[in-house]
């Protein structure tokens, strides 16, 4: 935050439009995002592309993994709430602002378990910027860099090692829930915090879910031309997981990452029509003792890339 | 098309015969077999036979 004084620029201007001041409200909903994107920039929206239809689909999608946004489901307990300053106090009794206080941010997600909290923990270690959604669906972030025909809104930075996740399991006085804090960097300046109206956007931010995960085992041996595996969602009871229904050639790949990486080997991929979301891979002809991955890439869900050990 | 959402063209189409199917297919059960074999046909069609040579005959 801007602690410093800045002189010779005299006090800005201090009234506020009579007719309207344009707010956003209580916080619904994050997109989180990697701080820096694959160019090695602030990770950003280009405000005129966020109006247009399909955009967050896309950028929750991209093919390159360090530029997607990550939204959250809705959450709930959303506080805001920024530290009183710290202070030194004189001799004289004199009080002098040595820091502005800190800003936290914490919310639970009601009916949420183990394996979202496991999901949450994974932002804990890179450094990740936020946005957030108010309940009117209106994006907020920094707003520093948002004027122009090519303004950005910014992801705002969240201190790294400041995010936490705990986790409530349902007791007999609270539902099972998921709790979020984190903190804003000292360095982001809280008056360039701006928003897009969601009446200028067409995507509902409140209404579009970030991806679900999705990961695989393989099913008996593979051979050297092929192998069984079955997709499965992360979600489910522990010994069961709800099938990953419906891959077909264009979302899968199966390549060839030692000894020697290549490029894309996979013949076919049909699903059992008996067993759903049990595929059957066939691939050129291998080497024993070749691993490959099978790679499955489809809009909605992040997949975890599956082993093959050629025996 | 719809066998085409599963079955990739440039390697079937890479496949010289039937046999050839079977074989980088071996080992896979008999319906996803005839599948296979069923779409390299598709994309392998037999040339028009030469009815000039037949009229000779």
């Amino acid at each position: 935050m801007a602690d410093n004084c800045i002189c010779g620029t005299g006090l800005p201007g201090m009234a506020t439009p009579s007719d309207c001041v344009s707010l956003f409200g209580t916080g619904k909903k994050f997109h989180f995002a990697l701080l820096v994107n694959s160019g090695n920039i602030r990770q950003r929206i280009l405000i005129e592309d966020a109006k247009a239809s399909g955009y967050f689909e896309s950028r929750i999608n991209d093919a390159e993994y360090k530029d997607r946004i990550v939204p959250t489901p809705n959450f709930d307990d959303y506080t805001w709430t920024q530290a009183d300053p710290e202070n030194q106090t004189l001799s004289s009794g004199s009080i002098k602002k040595l820091r502005d206080g800190r800003v936290t941010v914490t919310v639970s997600f009601p009916d949420q378990g183990a394996t979202f909290y496991g999901q949450l923990k994974k932002a804990e270690c890179p450094r990740i910027g936020v946005m957030i959604v108010d309940k009117s669906g209106n994006l907020i972030g920094d707003a520093s860099e948002a004027y122009g025909i090519d303004g950005v809104l910014k992801f705002m930075p969240v201190d790294k090692g400041s995010l936490s996740v705990k986790f409530q399991a349902a007791t007999d006085s609270t539902v099972s829930m998921v709790m979020l804090t984190f903190m804003l960097e000292d360095t982001f300046d809280l008056g360039k915090i701006g928003y897009i109206e969601a009446d200028d956007m067409q995507d509902n931010l409140l209404e579009i879910d970030g991806n679900i995960g999705a990961q695989g085992i393989v099913v008996g041996t593979p051979t050297t031309t092929g192998a069984i595996v079955d997709l499965g969602l992360i979600y489910g009871t522990g010994n069961t997981a709800p099938a990953f229904e419906g891959v077909e050639l264009a979302d899968a790949e199966v390549v060839e990452i030692s000894p020697t990486p290549g490029s894309d080997i996979l013949t076919s991929i049909t699903e059992s029509t008996v067993i759903p979301g049990r595929y059957t891979l066939v691939f050129s002809s291998q080497t024993s003792g070749d691993v490959l991955e099978l790679r499955v890439t489809k809009n909605g869900f992040d997949v975890a890339p599956v082993k093959i050990l050629i025996p | 098309m719809s066998e085409k959402r599963y079955f990739r063209e440039e390697h079937f189409k890479a496949f010289g015969s039937v046999d050839e199917v079977k074989e980088a297919y071996k080992g896979q059960d008999a319906e996803l077999i005839e599948r296979a074999v069923k779409f390299w046909k598709s994309v392998n069609p037999k040339p028009p036979k030469n009815t000039e040579q037949k009229e000779e005959k």
